[in-house]
């Protein structure tokens, strides 16, 4: 293990905005005029709601449907896993993959990792600490590419309006999933990454 | 007043990185190098010694295109002689209409108002930069354009456009408008925008255009070019 010092060792605070290392006492960084504070406040916390709400809401963006395809006179509501299939019977496989990936496994994939970086923070293993930290960063760049299903909703409701032809109408489901996204990205948001190293064990004594 | 993007203007920084809060050096990069912590690999900052024309030159162009892209239909359909014309702006109102307020919301502000308000504050921040003028608004302007990239979703608007279009070419017939191009073309120009911004690059930046004015203001005159050579 290399000596790794933080700005606490040295009586420092780090500003999450701009980098910049300044006095333990400052309440805003002189650099950005961001609040500065060493930890985001009550992190574990607020992620482990966020990401209860967003399992909660994962169940309704998955069950009910997304829209509803109405085409002379027949109404067919379709789910998001209702559109991947209608893709694969359409043979249109690397559509179908787009879809399945980015609004089936992102979200829930999403989901598993905050919780479970949530549960390393508190009681995990001071192991594999890079991997772990390149795991919230994936889960966040992840985050914002499953609103695909709700744009393609939304445009499609824009632009499938024949009336009497063709017509699709959003459902409940849209509002929940982009619920699930959203919430998700908040998490994310609130979720301190450096907590993540806070429980690496160093001897600070022995350097002086 | 010097283009403080230039290479000479920096120095090596001492900060702490962002995602496992170690002290870090970061040295005075080369044009096309790039920084990473070391204990967690976080991608600490790439140096451009052009990042700021290159920003304000995608940024313009992105703001073209959107104002394009709005202007003009994006798709048409059409069946049986029927047609039904979409604009970007009748995506919200389409769904404000079927009674999704909340969900009209969201896809407004994602897809149109935060990437227009990120496009803007770019300029209002990094034309000042390129000129090395002290505008008060740098501080601010640079705190917002930083937190709100997250919320853009501009790209991801671009493949939920070509799912449906691959959903609808099945169904009817399909045109795609001026907007759509322009649209295409500004995802592009946006994208790029957003990765040739640095965040360690642009802090130092607005630190030395403020530094300049207060050692002006303090009566230190600094031999404008003539220090670095």
């Amino acid at each position: 293990m290399s000596e790794r010092l933080t700005p606490a060792d040295r009586q420092q605070v780090a500003c999450h905005t701009c980098y910049q290392v300044s006095d333990l006492h400052s309440t805003v960084c002189p650099r950005c005029h961001s609040p500065l504070h060493a930890r985001k406040h009550h992190s574990v916390q607020r992620t482990l709601a966020f990401l209860f709400t967003a399992t909660m809401l994962y169940f309704p963006a998955n069950l009910y449907p997304i829209m509803t395809t109405s085409s002379l006179g027949v109404s067919e509501p379709s789910t998001i896993l209702g559109g991947v299939m209608t893709m694969i019977d359409m043979q249109a496989y690397p559509i179908a993959a787009v879809i399945f990936i980015a609004s089936v496994i992102v979200p829930l994939a999403k989901l598993i990792a905050l919780y479970f970086l949530c549960w390393v923070v508190k009681r995990g293993q001071p192991l594999n600490l890079k991997q772990k930290s390149q795991l919230f960063r994936i889960a966040e760049f992840m985050g914002k590419w499953s609103m695909v299903d709700v744009f393609v909703v939304s445009l499609l409701v824009a632009l499938v309006q024949i009336q009497g032809l063709m017509t699709v109408t959003p459902d409940i489901a849209a509002l929940s999933f982009s619920g699930v996204v959203i919430i998700t990205m908040l998490a994310a948001e609130s979720f301190d990454p450096r907590l993540i190293w806070d429980i690496e064990p160093r001897q600070i004594e022995d350097h002086g | 007043m010097s283009n403080p993007y230039h290479q000479s203007d920096f120095s090596e920084q001492h900060i702490a990185c962002p995602s496992c809060d170690s002290l870090v050096t970061v040295p005075v990069l080369q044009h096309g190098e790039a920084a990473y912590c070391h204990f967690c690999n976080f991608p600490l900052s790439q140096r451009n010694f052009h990042e700021a024309d290159h920003v304000i030159a995608y940024a313009l162009s992105a703001l073209v295109l959107l104002t394009v892209a709005c202007d003009f239909p994006f798709l048409t359909l059409r069946e049986a002689g029927a047609e039904s014309i979409m604009t970007l702006f009748n995506t919200p109102i389409a769904l404000h209409r079927f009674g999704m307020h909340l969900l009209a919301v969201m896809v407004s502000l994602f897809i149109l108002l935060l990437p227009l308000a990120v496009m803007v504050m770019t300029l209002l921040l990094y034309i000042p930069l390129y000129w090395g003028r002290p505008v008060p608004w740098l501080r601010f302007t640079a705190r917002w354009v930083f937190a709100l990239q997250v919320w853009c979703m501009v790209d991801v608007f671009l493949i939920a456009v070509l799912v449906s279009l691959v959903k609808l070419v099945e169904m009817a017939h399909i045109d795609l408008g001026i907007g759509f191009w322009a649209y295409v073309a500004f995802t592009f120009a946006f994208t790029l925008m957003l990765s040739s911004m640095d965040r360690l690059a642009c802090w130092s930046a607005i630190d030395h255009t403020l530094l300049q004015t207060t050692q002006a203001a303090n009566g230190i005159v600094i031999a404008e070019g003539g220090q670095h050579e």
